[in-house]
């Protein structure tokens, strides 16, 4: 019975020091380590959401393997200034479902946030926002990529985002055809 | 590096590409193989519509628009309505262009309306400064709404001619997703038949100028006017050498506009004459009723060029003093990609008045697809035309 209790207690405890926790730390594939708030993590991100609640976070340090120092430092950045931020109501309201929902606006500091990044951040960032199921930041760099090749001919896109073209000229002309006529031809 | 986007997992590639509106993400198939079949097998397709033909017609107060289904056989009164934006059916509103299912409007008070019927959406571009008010009088103005392929761009190609010699100093440009009309200079000395209007095929403007005879274009591309052919002699462009470019073929038909109390005037349907297999035409029957036909092309190809009017009546519009033609195809394609050009240019202009006389129908054929991509209508001279053997 006291045994019993003592643990309870004991338990009791832990979570109290959890909840005054208020970040948790994360380590990236290069052994960096960063803090993040805990409430934003966990509603920005899927994953860590589910580390959090599963208890798997590390306190020396949450392992990400699969992120690099950059691109974690961005997430984290991007995490305490979401968590700073004034949730507008779109964001509240939102639960984009894939495929089907329109595309929410990003707000004025994440466009800020995404434009000062070079193309190789911006990437990894598409690439760790993916690993940790933050769909928010998803949308807000897969828009910044799109928005990059608005009004741009496909040689002008090749040369922003570094592409070799692999068509052969016979190829090319082909399409080019099939797009000129697509809506006017019967 | 080619690696980065192999890389991307496919699931941020596939959100990054559905972010483009579908039209001009068909174009970036063009950039490599490894976007080309994610396109494919990823992202929703754009079926290819047929265009229907779509007929604006103007009423003295108000504008209605009717579409045609495949049929283009038999009479049934009008067709479809398609519903416009409560702005674009007032009066004086004057349709500019479609592009891709998307409609452009000149509004009585010369802002542009850019419109999605099947998705409602609206995008409205104010006129560009065109100079001081009281050049109102003497300028004409002529629009164009253009969709560019090359990068996926919509833009309203706008002309103002000053005077008697219709000279221009400069095109406006707005490109849909922009601030600002651009101004487009263009040589001294170059003019245009406002009346005629602006025709865009690809990349390109086509006018005629003031002389009656000189059929130019304006690139957007690179932005140069170029000289492309004179009226009204057949020009094979390239000699039909390239297989890669089309070739374009100047044409003149003469519309045989009948003894003109007698028997109604036959016009050719503009701009948008040829659907398909047919030739379209129109004819004013007494006070304010507007009848549209459509003739088979093969026939009108085989008669020298002479439009027949033994054609199909396929509708019938009354109190309508001026019926429009534009190909028309439903779609999705969102405006809001482009939204976010709140601009502040103030300025109205005057819009020329277009005479509907029938006389020489210029068109451009395109060989390559044998289709007719321009159509201007030159007023009746009044000398003879020596060159009619044609």
């Amino acid at each position: 019975m006291e045994v019993d209790k003592g643990k309870g207690e004991a338990e009791e405890t832990r979570k109290v020091a959890e909840a005054d926790r208020d970040t948790v730390t994360l380590k990236s594939s290069d052994g960096k380590l960063f803090e993040v708030s805990k409430e934003a993590a966990a509603r920005l991100s899927t994953v860590l959401a589910g580390m959090i609640a599963g208890g798997s976070i590390d306190d020396n340090g949450t392992d990400l393997k699969q992120i690099g120092s950059e691109a974690l430092e961005n997430v984290v950045d991007y995490c305490n200034k979401h968590a700073n931020s004034i949730p507008s109501a779109a964001l509240i309201s939102s639960s984009i479902s894939f495929n089907t929902a329109p595309f929410k606006e990003p707000e004025e500091w994440e466009r800020k946030f995404v434009d000062r990044l070079s193309h190789d951040a911006l990437f990894d960032l598409v690439e760790a926002a993916n690993f940790l199921g933050m769909e928010r930041l998803l949308d807000v760099t897969c828009h910044k990529i799109s928005e990059m090749m608005k009004g741009k001919s496909p040689d002008q896109i090749r040369e922003v985002f570094n592409i070799k073209n692999d068509y052969t000229k016979e190829e090319l002309e082909e399409i080019r055809q099939e797009l000129a006529w697509a809506f006017y031809d019967d | 590096m080619n690696d980065r986007w192999e890389r991307i997992p496919p699931d941020a590639f596939t959100e990054i590409l559905r972010r483009v509106p579908p039209i001009p993400r068909r174009r970036l198939r063009l950039v490599c193989k490894h976007w080309r079949s994610v396109i494919d097998d990823r992202t929703p397709t754009t079926k290819q519509a047929r265009a229907m033909v779509l007929a604006f017609v103007a009423s003295r107060d108000q504008r209605r628009a009717y579409v045609f289904d495949d049929d283009l056989t038999g009479l049934e009164t009008g067709r479809r309505e398609l519903k416009l934006p409560r702005d674009a059916s007032d009066r004086g509103v004057i349709m500019v262009g479609t592009c891709n299912g998307l409609l452009c409007f000149r509004l009585w008070h010369h802002h542009f309306l850019v419109a999605n019927p099947v998705t409602g959406e609206e995008l409205t571009v104010p006129p560009p400064w065109t100079g001081p008010r009281d050049t109102e009088y003497t300028q004409t103005t002529a629009y164009s709404f253009v969709y560019h392929t090359e990068t996926g761009l919509y833009k309203i190609v706008h002309v103002a001619c000053h005077g008697r010699g219709r000279t221009l100093g400069a095109f406006k440009v707005f490109t849909l997703g922009e601030r600002a009309w651009r101004e487009v200079p263009v040589p001294v000395g170059t003019s245009c038949l406002t009346e005629l209007g602006l025709v865009s095929v690809g990349s390109a403007t086509y006018w005629v100028a003031a002389d009656s005879s000189s059929v130019m274009s304006l690139d957007l591309k690179d932005e140069r006017v170029v000289f492309v052919a004179t009226l009204p002699v057949w020009i094979l462009d390239d000699g039909g050498r390239s297989k890669n470019q089309p070739v374009w073929v100047l044409q003149c038909k003469v519309v045989d506009p009948g003894p003109v109390q007698e028997l109604p005037q036959v016009i050719v349907a503009l701009p948008h004459v040829t659907h398909g297999e047919h030739f379209l035409t129109t004819r004013t029957m007494g006070i304010n009723r507007v009848t549209l036909h459509a003739c088979r092309l093969s026939e009108a190809r085989t008669h020298g060029g002479v439009v027949r009017t033994e054609d199909a009546t396929i509708a019938l519009y009354d109190r309508c003093h001026t019926l429009r033609t534009f190909a028309y195809v439903k779609t999705t394609e969102p405006l809001a990609f482009y939204k976010g050009n709140d601009c502040d240019i103030e300025g109205t202009v005057m819009s020329g008045i277009r005479g509907e006389q029938a006389g020489v129908v210029v068109r451009v054929f395109d060989l390559a697809h044998e289709r007719v991509v321009f159509v201007a209508e030159l007023p009746v001279p009044a000398q003879p035309w020596p060159w009619l053997r044609h």
